[in-house]
């Protein structure tokens, strides 16, 4: 035998050793408490996603797939194996660009843990509170990871470094040691996807499965260490260190780690469009919540934004997803069809000759002034010019339901969640779904409540 | 057959593909449906044949390996679909078969490799077989599809994953495996799948956007992740097939945000059709003699010529001195602490070749690594690189070996081309023998035997089960 080589503890050690030593019973009200908002948001998000088409034909497939059939894709008549299962409801997830973020992280780490980990949790077994543990544990590391790391120019953090909250969380719900999630997180990061952002805004739905392939294979490498299957010693240094970015901030991504849980700073969503076109629809409804505006009577819309977001400027998606990526369409739908949530951006919204009109008049910039103020603000004014002369105006710093900007109530969450939850279940399995999300930590055995999540044939 | 250049007509233009790359990948989708049995020269389809046949034999070697066999079986089952894992008495769909079974065909580092010929500005492409073989097998299989079908998707999958690897060059630290050969896999399976041209245009740029960004280090330091990154990679394949069969849509210039941007800086799509359809890429392998880094390998070779000549028992042995050409010299740790590191250790290598005479499968597995006859000898080998070996490449890849005893006496020898490769070819006895010693252990000698009759007249084959079914274990 070869003798492990002695070393100190470093940032993978860190981790975990944070992910496994986390338990309810330890961590702050609070933070228990958004790791509940994280899972009943991104189950929502899943739900609605099932019905669109592309992604039922994907969840026949992996059902297809899989010999083990031990895992609910939600919404839908199937099972699947736990990795097969988890890529089918990440990409139902983030399909309606609903689910919740962290802009501090900037990404999504929470459909990974949720969509990771409720399918390992089912297969395995267990209980209501070790699945909200080990979601809470697999958003943090995703989210330290994230923090350290700056992708390339060009591609989408989807399928990229949040990979490794799904590996966590699968791996802590199959019981491993700091040891086994070491080589976990070791594992998980060979297993990432070089992607490119450019597929979200022409509306490729390839980018819906950057995110079901990554929860995918951060099942996977879980699993492929209980196989017996190695990782290098520092995955994060050289995957998001030299790879998928030449540069790895350690400082950043330890920055009070133990004490200030990234799960706290998430953000959740009131409209189903790109996190940066929120303030420009926050600026717009600040607006009509004064007075109504009539599409026919508006001369043009300028909207100022920050530069991130102004690269959102497609006067004409192609197609649902591209919507959801333009500012000129979510003012227009806004404005239109009174709505902000699914339907304005779906196929119908898309060829509404009232809408793709008024898109056509919103013109977006970027205001160096207004792009200062990022991260900590994020931006936008929206000047409506009507036809009778006046122009109305209306701003936003940062988009509702941050977590320092007024946060979405738990009301509001769970009007979403029936909202969305309905689709597949109907109201009534979608109530029962959601009361015991509340009180997840009580549940014995996970599968109570994958077994309301089946869809029927009907919805 | 008619000849596919970058000067777009009309009627091979995609509707929803931009740019030159666009053009390419259109390009390459309409060669990748229309290409006919009849199309391939003897030539191609004889080494489609032997790719073939040395591609399942490294899978059957690779598949009992504990860890291939764990994951084998959490793959498969007894009835658990259409598509068998090769080397077990497993079945499962087409998409966990390819994962499994390009996963153990990666384990040995024995699978065969693509290098361009000598003189033309191109890029190896890596290890197209270990990607396209089991994504095939594992499709055609669940269709029922004829020999002559698996040999066309083969070439039409090994050239599409192959022109792309050429056109475009990985960054340094990314493991070629599980990335542009994702793309090579899904054409197979496609084909196999009667797609048209639309749906394979589609079909190849869904599987770009499922390429790995995957870690060479883990190869290095001999960890056995790096084994899987071929098996996702053919199974991102298939997995492209079924997005594409499901509606789902690739960006209009995937391959160029992914192999010309992201995984690699640049990419240039003329060399994707250059000769497209008249040069064939899989004449261009390799076949691995020694289950090795394929740079260590005219190290080795080299030695195997001394230990052939002469008598040099190992306890006289001083020093050992390699010279060989840059990328070769990086492969210099003396002391591996895994079977695959092992694989990526010259002095390894070399010293097994000098005290067992042999650098075959069970010289890299954990056990061999405590030989301390073995290890005292690799203490002694010195790497260095030849600048004058250097500046051979990449037409001649060179090395030479010296052994220098304690009574002083030196044994040299150079080798300039390893064998096995297009310009130093195996005979397809020797292949044929790589592969009974590869099959035999695992699924006896006569199914071994059975396996290199059918694959010699695999055109014939009506139904590919035939095949399939002889390659697990039992009666």
């Amino acid at each position: 035998m070869i003798a492990r080589e002695a070393r100190e503890t470093d940032f993978i050690d860190t981790l975990g050793e944070l992910a496994t030593s986390i338990s309810l019973e330890r961590l702050p009200s609070s933070v228990v408490h958004e790791g509940r908002r994280a899972l009943v948001d991104t189950i929502a998000v899943i739900l609605g996603g099932m019905a669109e088409p592309q992604v039922r034909g994907l969840a026949e497939q992996m059902a297809t797939a899989s010999v083990a059939p031990c895992s609910t894709i939600l919404g839908s008549v199937y099972r699947a194996d736990a990795m097969w299962t988890a890529l089918a409801n990440a990409t139902a997830g983030v399909w309606h660009e609903f689910d919740p973020g962290n802009r501090f992280v900037g990404g999504h780490p929470a459909i990974y843990a949720v969509s990771g980990g409720l399918a390992v949790a089912e297969r395995e077994g267990t209980s209501g509170s070790s699945l909200l543990e080990a979601i809470i544990a697999g958003y943090e590391v995703a989210a330290r990871v994230g923090l350290g790391t700056t992708l390339r120019p060009g591609m989408d953090p989807h399928g990229s470094w949040p990979t490794v909250g799904a590996a966590t969380t699968a791996g802590l719900l199959m019981g491993y040691t700091p040891v086994d999630l070491r080589q976990t997180i070791n594992v998980s990061t060979s297993l990432n996807l070089g992607t490119s952002c450019i597929a979200a805004y022409e509306g490729a739905t390839i980018r819906n499965v950057y995110a079901g392939f990554g929860a995918a294979m951060g099942v996977f490498a879980a699993d492929l260490v209980g196989d017996g299957f190695t990782g290098e010693r520092d995955g994060i240094g050289t995957v998001f260190g030299s790879i998928a970015g030449e540069f790895f901030d350690m400082e950043r991504a330890l920055g009070d780690i133990g004490r200030r849980w990234e799960v706290t700073r998430g953000y959740h969503k009131l409209h189903a469009c790109a996190r940066c076109i929120h303030p420009a629809l926050d600026a717009l409804t600040s607006v009509t919540k004064e007075q109504d505006i009539d599409p026919e009577e508006v001369k043009r819309i300028d909207v100022s934004t920050f530069v991130m977001a102004a690269t959102m400027n497609d006067v004409s998606p192609r197609n649902p997803l591209a919507a959801r990526f333009s500012i000129p369409h979510a003012l227009a739908s806004c404005l239109v069809l009174h709505e902000t949530g699914v339907p304005a951006y779906g196929e119908s919204a898309l060829q509404d000759p009232r809408v793709r009109d008024l898109a056509a008049k919103v013109t977006v910039r970027d205001d160096p002034e207004l792009d200062a103020l990022t991260p900590a603000e994020r931006p936008a004014r929206v000047r409506v010019h009507l036809h009778d002369g006046r122009t109305l105006e209306g701003t936003a710093r940062l988009p509702l339901g941050e977590p320092d900007m007024q946060p979405l109530s738990n009301d509001a969450l769970g009007e979403k969640f029936l909202k969305l939850a309905s689709i597949p279940l109907g109201p009534d399995t979608a109530q029962s779904v959601l009361d015991k999300l509340w009180q997840i930590e009580a549940l014995p055995d996970v599968r109570e409540l994958t077994a309301l999540c089946k869809g029927s044939e009907q919805h | 057959m008619p000849g596919y250049d970058l000067v777009v007509k009309g009627e091979n233009r995609g509707p929803k593909v931009q740019g030159v790359e666009g053009a390419a990948i259109s390009l390459l989708a309409d060669y990748a449906v229309r290409t006919r049995i009849a199309d391939l020269p003897a030539e191609v389809a004889y080494h489609a044949r032997v790719v073939l046949l040395d591609t399942i034999g490294v899978i059957l070697g690779g598949s009992r390996e504990l860890e291939a066999s764990a994951l084998a079986r959490r793959l498969g089952r007894q009835n658990g679909g259409p598509s068998t894992i090769i080397g077990h008495t497993l079945l499962t769909s087409p998409v966990n078969a390819a994962l499994a079974n390009g996963t153990a065909g990666t384990w040995l580092d024995y699978d065969s490799g693509h290098r361009p010929p000598p003189g033309k500005p191109l890029l190896p492409a890596a290890h197209p077989p270990v990607h396209v073989v089991p994504a095939t097998l594992a499709v055609g299989e669940a269709m029922a599809v004829s020999g002559a079908e698996v040999l066309v998707a083969l070439v039409v999958g090994y050239e599409a994953g192959s022109r792309i690897g050429m056109a475009s060059r990985v960054r340094g630290q990314i493991h070629p495996h599980g990335t542009h050969h994702n793309v090579g896999a899904a054409v197979a399976a496609a084909r196999l799948k009667g797609f048209n041209r639309e749906r394979m245009e589609s079909t190849i740029g869904l599987a770009a956007h499922l390429s790995l960004m995957p870690s060479f280090e883990n190869a290095y330091q001999g960890c056995t992740v790096r084994n899987t990154y071929a098996g996702v990679g053919a199974a991102a394949g298939i997995l492209a097939t079924q997005l594409a069969a499901a509606g789902f849509t690739p960006e209009s210039n995937g391959i160029g945000s992914i192999y010309g941007g992201v995984l690699s800086p640049w990419l240039d799509p003329a060399r994707i059709t250059e000769d497209l359809g008249q040069r064939f890429e899989i004449t261009q392998g390799f076949i691995k003699p020694y289950p090795t880094c394929r740079f260590a390998h005219p190290a080795v070779e080299a030695a195997e010529a001394l230990v052939r000549r002469y008598h040099i028992p190992p306890e006289e042995i001083d020093t050992v001195e390699v010279r060989t050409f840059d990328w070769a010299a990086t492969l210099d740790d003396a002391s591996p602490r895994t079977g695959l590191g092992a694989k990526f250790s010259i002095p390894w290598a070399v010293a097994c070749m000098l005290v067992r005479k042999s650098a075959g499968p069970q010289e890299f597995k954990e056990e061999a690594l405590a030989d301390t006859e073995v290890r005292a000898v690799a203490a002694r080998v010195r790497v260095r690189e030849d600048p004058g070996y250097t500046s051979m490449t990449p037409a001649k890849r060179p090395a030479s070996v010296s052994v220098r005893t304690r009574k002083d006496s030196i044994f040299s020898w150079e080798v300039e081309r390893s064998a096995g490769g297009p310009d130093a070819p195996w005979p397809v006895e020797k292949v044929e023998e790589k592969f009974r010693s590869l099959a035999g252990p695992v699924i006896g000698p006569e199914k071994a035997l059975a396996v290199v009759d059918v694959v010699r007249e695999l055109h014939e084959l009506s139904d590919i089960r035939a095949l399939t079914r002889l390659l697990v274990p039992g009666g």
